[in-house]
């Protein structure tokens, strides 16, 4: 658990190397540590690559927005972006089974938004832990069906997010490669 | 002015005598702060303006500028190592300028009343503290397994189950199973799914009839976080990161 981060490294032809950091989504400060004469920010992520030369929309769908607290986006320039991924799973509300094939299907599900600085990060991150739990409480209390949840978080997120990128990479229910 | 060899500080300064502690502490590496009422302004990859109120900032030695508020470990502002610092009297306002080049970013905080102003030559021998660094929550529950609890024995790190590898997996005084999952900030309910994942998962692995207790490690956690653990059999250890 700790914190997970995906760290995704633009190659010269434009594709990404993924790397994970343990404690990378802590505070999301990693954006700053980052640099071309640093760029594993001390030991702070995993130098050796999970993944190689993949687009941008492939790093996506290896997030686990149940696992992952960060994704970091190094462009070839040395720019990092930072995104924090937002899962929409209710099943530990409901006492279900949280692995994939149980009731509480842990298929990634949520989406991944934008922000732009450490703090940033955290008010988006605490306002969103206090969405969702208000959410569950009403699907819990028998007032709302899942499927209603899951928009009404996805038009709140959206809403509070309306200036950012906001991505949607498992609304297909893509397979994450992890 | 209170001057020792390592402080030089004034309470309710002039502007002027302000700009020279500040200036003479950056020009020797000194870590300097300033308390008063500022505004802050920022521009780089976004844009934010703070108004006016009582704020506490720190100028450090590696560039760094944070700046506080009366609330909160994180600073509402701050610029990462390797800025450059400029201390400036423009219309009778101290200027704080931040600069960074890569990416272009420049932080401004301005003055118009100062309360406080200091200077410290910090010395610091120590290249690296272990309290409170990121590995550091993990190495003290493997080197005080006591920590989580009496008996507790450590068995690895980073186990791999199905749902993600696992921080410490090890065995009770009893033998049985215990899934450690740590956490440095106060968590919700989130992090007991988390957990709740690693201890099925590792259930799932080990055999049909396993049972696995899972403990969740955090400084702190959320009613609701706290209830769910305990409609499903989890526990939680409060510890300081």
């Amino acid at each position: 658990m700790a914190h997970h981060a995906l760290v995704a490294y633009e190659r010269p032809d434009g594709r990404y190397d993924i790397h994970t950091s343990r404690w990378g989504g802590f505070d999301c400060h990693l954006a700053d540590a980052i640099s071309p004469t640093d760029p594993y920010a001390g030991d702070a992520i995993d130098p050796a690559p999970r993944v190689v030369a993949r687009p941008f929309g492939d790093v996506l769908t290896m997030v686990d927005p149940a696992r992952h607290e960060a994704l970091y986006r190094v462009s070839a320039e040395y720019v990092v972006d930072t995104y924090l991924p937002l899962w929409f799973g209710l099943g530990h509300y409901l006492g279900e089974s949280l692995l994939n094939g149980g009731p509480g299907d842990c298929q990634p599900d949520g989406l991944v938004v934008a922000v732009d600085s450490p703090a940033d990060a955290e008010a988006f991150r605490e306002w969103f832990a206090a969405a969702k739990d208000t959410v569950a409480e009403a699907v819990v209390g028998g007032y709302l069906s899942r499927t209603d949840a899951r928009a009404v978080l996805a038009d709140a997120v959206s809403q509070r997010g309306a200036s950012r990128k906001v991505f949607a990479p498992w609304s297909e229910r893509e397979t994450n490669e992890y | 002015m209170t001057t020792t060899e390592s402080v030089r500080a004034r309470t309710n300064p002039s502007i002027e005598i302000a700009r020279s502690v500040v200036e003479t502490g950056l020009d020797s590496d000194a870590l300097v702060t300033i308390f008063g009422e500022c505004t802050v302004d920022y521009e780089g990859r976004a844009v934010s303006t703070l108004g006016p109120g009582d704020r506490h900032v720190m100028c450090k030695p590696d560039g760094t500028v944070l700046v506080h508020t009366d609330e909160g470990h994180q600073p509402v502002n701050w610029q990462p190592p390797g800025c450059t610092h400029e201390i400036s009297i423009e219309d009778d306002v101290l200027t704080l300028r931040s600069e960074r080049s890569t990416p272009e970013e420049e932080l401004l905080v301005q003055f118009r009343g100062i309360e406080h102003v200091a200077a410290f030559d910090v010395t610091d021998p120590e290249e690296l503290s272990l309290t409170g660094t990121e590995e550091d929550l993990r190495e003290r529950v493997l080197d005080e397994p006591e920590l989580i609890e009496p008996g507790f024995t450590p068995l690895s790190t980073e186990r791999e189950t199905p749902a993600g590898a696992v921080d410490i997996y090890g065995e009770d005084a009893n033998g049985q199973a215990v899934v450690v999952e740590l956490k440095r900030r106060r968590v919700g309910p989130d992090a007991v799914g988390q957990l709740a994942r690693y201890v099925e998962a590792l259930e799932r692995d080990l055999h049909d009839d396993a049972d696995v207790r899972g403990i969740l490690v955090a400084p702190s956690v959320t009613d609701r976080a706290r209830t769910l653990l305990a409609e499903r059999g989890l526990e939680f250890v409060s510890l300081e990161p």
